[in-house]
């Protein structure tokens, strides 16, 4: 199934994305951005927040985008979500050629789930996992019904979302604090929440914005290590942006350097990678990464 | 590396501390409340009688017989049941409608930019003023003062409701695009919800308000209700009436109040304990 369409900025949707979701089989999760420019409109007139920009992230890929602020990085994020509508250029996700199965009958809730069908279709289905910094947990819901809210969106029946919902957690280390509310967690656990809500409906693609940031070393590790899991056996491409050029040494497949004024990418670094499952890596006990790690320090701050 | 995995996974904290400090304070509030009623209402009757003359303030003892004379022939409930009937009816009717405005408008945000300011300056109208008119048009009975409490109702919970759904946070609304969440999910499952602060204190609001305006109506033109039972005992010199009549009038309407502060303390049971 194919649906593959060229949108520009002025024919869009009643969402405002230029979004197309395509399905060739084989490539389920490959984000392909072409020609995308954005210009942020404000009093003081227009500013370039993306020049001409194009990107193809491999399905299963791990990608991370690094640059100071005012480069484009959480513009081109938003944009390929489809929550910023792009002055020019398209963006289009493949999803996995049984995306129209609805999501309730994936292999872990087996059986069919009577008004799933009508809403999981392609079009009712998120295709993209998005987290950032800042939670956006839904305070007056504990960490399950959280956990849940996208199955529920896409009309999952009920014991079959907190089935599946108990089981993410449990996988993000949080079983036991599936009622606990928002505000009862720690900044740690919140994003723990927020990382199984961006993947309980298995999205191919997951869109991470700095979601690491605001929290201490030792629990950027653990949910580096959880994320990195999860995604090895989804098989989700990860697209990551970071100010932190040891994370995205660590995690990534491929680091992209963004530069300012106007915001575009300038240079590419695959990162040398041993075969089979991804893994965190530690930086520092591997000297192709120190060094590369110094080239990214140099050519963004140097 | 088993630090790292051990840490996250320790068992939920009990909440010790609560409770055994909540029993205590429970029992001890409501005993200090009963004792300060007794209270004033001892020395209020000492006092009748002695420093104040009881046919210009009416004594407890009075009133107590009153009210459980009224309570005996049907008089207490003949008028109390009219004013809350037009009370509750009138809320519900304005209530809903504004809470239907709201969504309406932060739906179609030109439409609110557009007719806010109109409704914002209806709620400058005093409608008790209007009684008049509105025996002219819909009689003695229960309509007019079910019309008054619901516009009343409708003003002041509509500036509660449409600020709660407008102050949803962007991050949420950001969440529900993400999701695909439809038109009707974003207002039931994001804004609704998001605004539920706002909703239980329009209701505190205009609940009282609406209950005003009906008992001024009431004073106004009736020949039912706690309003009417107040003016005409007042009316022939009746004074354990007087203020049988009005101290109903207070049970009921902190009565209605502590109801709404209990389904207040159910909807907003996500806040955390010091935003409550």
């Amino acid at each position: 199934m194919t649906m593959q369409r060229e949108t520009r900025a002025d024919d869009v949707d009643e969402q405002g994305s230029a979004h197309t979701v395509a399905s060739p089989a084989g490539a389920a999760g490959q984000v392909a951005a072409a020609g995308i420019e954005h210009v942020y409109h404000s009093d003081r007139g227009a500013v370039t927040a993306l020049a001409r920009t194009d990107l193809v992230v491999e399905p299963g890929e791990f990608v991370a985008l690094v640059g100071p602020s005012g480069s484009g990085k959480t513009t081109l994020l938003n944009i390929i979500a489809g929550l910023l509508t792009p002055a020019a250029g398209t963006v289009s996700i493949s999803t996995v050629p049984t995306s129209t199965v609805p999501i309730g009958s994936g292999p872990a809730g087996s059986g069919t789930a009577r008004g799933s069908a009508a809403r999981g279709s392609a079009a009712g289905r998120p295709v993209v996992g998005y987290m950032t910094q800042h939670d956006s947990l839904l305070p007056w819901r504990r960490a399950l019904a959280n956990v849940a809210f996208p199955l529920e969106l896409a009309g999952v029946p009920r014991p079959q979302r907190l089935e599946r919902a108990a089981a993410l957690l449990e996988r993000v280390e949080l079983a036991g604090f599936g009622g606990h509310f928002p505000h009862q967690l720690s900044g740690g656990m919140r994003q723990r929440v927020s990382l199984a809500r961006a993947l309980i409906c298995r999205p191919p693609v997951l869109l991470l914005d700095e979601p690491f940031g605001a929290l201490d070393g030792v629990t950027r590790l653990a949910l580096h290590k959880v994320l990195t899991g999860i995604c090895n056996d989804l098989g989700t491409t990860v697209l990551l942006v970071t100010h932190d050029l040891a994370e995205a040494v660590s995690l990534s497949d491929r680091v992209l350097a963004l530069a300012p004024r106007p915001g575009r990418v300038v240079r590419e670094y695959p990162v040398p990678r041993p075969g089979g499952p991804r893994e965190v890596r530690d930086i520092y006990s591997e000297p192709e990464l120190i060094a590369l790690h110094n080239q990214l320090r140099a050519s963004l701050f140097g | 590396m088993t630090l790292l995995q051990a840490g996250p996974a320790v068992t939920p904290p009990a909440r010790a501390g609560t409770a055994l400090a909540r029993p205590r304070r429970g029992l001890l509030v409501p005993a200090l409340h009963v004792v300060f009623v007794a209270a004033i209402v001892g020395l209020w009757q000492l006092a009748s009688g002695r420093w104040i003359d009881p046919l210009l303030v009416a004594s407890p003892s009075t009133i107590a017989t009153r009210l459980g004379d009224w309570l005996g022939d049907g008089t207490l409930w003949g008028n109390l049941e009219p004013t809350l009937e037009a009370l509750l009816v009138g809320f519900v009717i304005g209530a809903v409608l504004a809470f239907a405005i709201a969504v309406l408008f932060t739906d179609v945000p030109p439409l609110g930019r557009f007719f806010e300011n109109y409704i914002l300056a209806l709620g400058a109208v005093p409608f008790v003023a209007l009684a008049p008119l509105l025996i002219i048009w819909f009689g003695l009975g229960l309509e007019p003062k079910i019309v008054v409490a619901a516009l009343t109702t409708f003003c002041s919970f509509f500036a509660n409701a449409y600020t709660g759904l407008r102050e949803t946070s962007p991050q949420l609304l950001e969440l529900g695009r993400i999701l695909h969440a439809t038109r009707w999910q974003r207002h039931l499952k994001i804004r609704f919800w998001s605004a539920m602060p706002y909703l239980t204190s329009g209701v505190k609001q205009s609940l009282p308000r609406a209950a005003f305006a009906v008992i001024v109506i009431e004073f106004l033109a009736s020949n039912k209700g706690l309003g009417y039972l107040i003016t005409s005992s007042g009316n022939n010199l009746d004074m354990p009436g007087l203020f049988g009549a009005v101290i109903v009038l207070v049970i009921v309407t902190q009565g209605l109040l502590y109801l709404v502060r209990l389904a207040e303390k159910r909807l907003l049971s996500w806040q955390p304990q010091e935003r409550r």
